[in-house]
């Protein structure tokens, strides 16, 4: 009899068959967060006088969601100018959904030309943004807001969602 | 006496059928009292229920591939090794890169519309004219205007790549980027003909035009922020200055809206 060929035998190729597919696919990930994370480096913000307040559902927004008008300074020294939209920037609860709070914006599909606000490289600017939240999926009122660099985030701050 | 098939297990007496066995058809070695009559008392005991015919079989010894043994701790010790030397390799070069990458916060100074000044590390002669609201033209935001501001910039004598320029229209507290000539190119062709790209302040050639900002409608205290980005050896900017110059904004219009 094949011993190779016996079932504990091919138990083990496979086993290795996936350990193998494991340490390829750890590489792939490994590479894509360190290219993720040399193209991150560029970006260097911070926050302060971070602040939220409870706004009325704006016309574009739906009754579903409350809605919070979140606003902190913001110091760019980045090697970019910093693009002040939703894209920019994440709100995390501390518990639940990680998608409950989102930053929204009015948007307009038909412009070709659309307003585009940035903080430059080496200034310091205002910044509103209206953040979205999900009641129902909510589990904390403290949220952490991040510069999303695309490479783990850039915390710059918690607010407190008001009751 | 019985004696067990090799190759099915079956247990049988090989004085019936010559040592083959009955079920397989195997012949099996047996030693000669095995073809000797038994006598009463040697003779097996006769059991109540019937005796147990199948043996279980013979446990295989099962042994691991070890090509395939060595190959999985191999990989996996690479997997652990991946999983911990990415992070901290990805941490360090976060950390090490950002720092290097930290722009300083700019230097400003201001400079009058309308009067000729010294603008990047060569001192190229820069002028900010006329600026123009045009208000909301065709293929604009709800709520959004457009600014135009005429820049003449003097010729230079060499081109330099140790800065870079760039161009924002602060309104309020906001700073807006200037529309890229491409951009204009799919709605006003006839705009962005005489249209000027921060890039103009840079380059060696003499150049005048339109710098065009997109800004919201009404927004009061109009300043047009001249950026100078010094880079260094690797093309990354190591300090930035910013020459701001408060704009006095009138009505323009654009023909054809």
């Amino acid at each position: 009899m094949n011993r190779q060929n016996s079932r504990p035998g091919l138990l083990m190729w496979a086993l290795a068959a996936l350990a193998l597919a494991a340490a390829v696919a750890r590489f792939a990930a490994g590479m894509s967060g360190l290219d993720n994370a040399r193209y991150a480096a560029d970006w260097n913000v911070t926050a302060d006088q971070m602040s939220v307040q409870a706004i009325e559902t704006p016309e574009w927004g739906e009754t579903f969601y409350d809605y919070y008008l979140v606003s902190f300074r913001l110091a760019n020294h980045s090697q970019r100018p910093v693009d002040l939209d939703e894209y920019a920037f994440t709100a995390v609860p501390q518990k639940g959904d990680d998608w409950a709070a989102r930053f929204d914006s009015e948007w307009d599909s038909e412009a070709a030309y659309t307003l585009r606000p940035q903080v430059p490289q080496g200034c310091t600017a205002p910044v509103s943004m209206v953040l979205r939240v999900d009641p129902e999926e909510l589990k904390s009122r403290t949220l952490d807001v991040f510069f999303e660099d695309y490479a783990g985030g850039i915390p710059l701050g918690q607010i407190t969602l008001p009751e | 006496m019985k004696i067990l098939c090799s190759n099915c297990g079956l247990r049988y007496d090989p004085a019936v059928n010559n040592g083959i066995c009955p079920h397989c058809g195997r012949y099996n070695e047996a030693p000669p009292e095995a073809f000797v009559p038994q006598t009463e008392e040697e003779a097996e005991p006769q059991y109540d229920e019937d005796p147990e015919l199948w043996a279980p079989p013979a446990p295989v010894r099962r042994r691991v591939s070890r090509p395939a043994l060595v190959l999985f701790i191999l990989f996996l010790a690479v997997f652990a090794v991946e999983c911990v030397a990415f992070p901290l390799v990805t941490r360090a070069t976060k950390a090490g890169q950002a720092q290097a990458a930290y722009v300083p916060e700019a230097a400003t100074e201001s400079a009058a519309q309308n009067e000729a000044f010294a603008f990047g590390p060569a001192g190229r002669q820069v002028l900010v004219g006329e600026a123009q609201r045009l208000g909301g033209i065709r293929g604009t935001e709800e709520g959004a205007e457009v600014v135009r501001v005429w820049c003449e910039v003097d010729k230079e004598q060499d081109y330099r790549s140790d800065w870079a320029a760039d161009a924002f229209l602060q309104a309020g507290d906001i700073y807006y980027p200037a529309i890229q000539t491409y951009d204009l190119e799919k709605f006003y062709p006839e705009l962005a003909a005489e249209a000027l790209d921060p890039y103009a302040f840079q380059s060696a050639s003499m150049d005048e035009g339109w710098l065009y900002f997109l800004v919201p409608e009404g927004a009061a205290g109009h300043t047009l922020w001249l950026q100078c980005q010094t880079l260094d050896r690797s093309y990354d900017i190591s300090e930035t200055a910013m020459t701001g110059i408060a704009l006095t904004v009138a009505e323009g219009s654009v023909s054809g809206e």
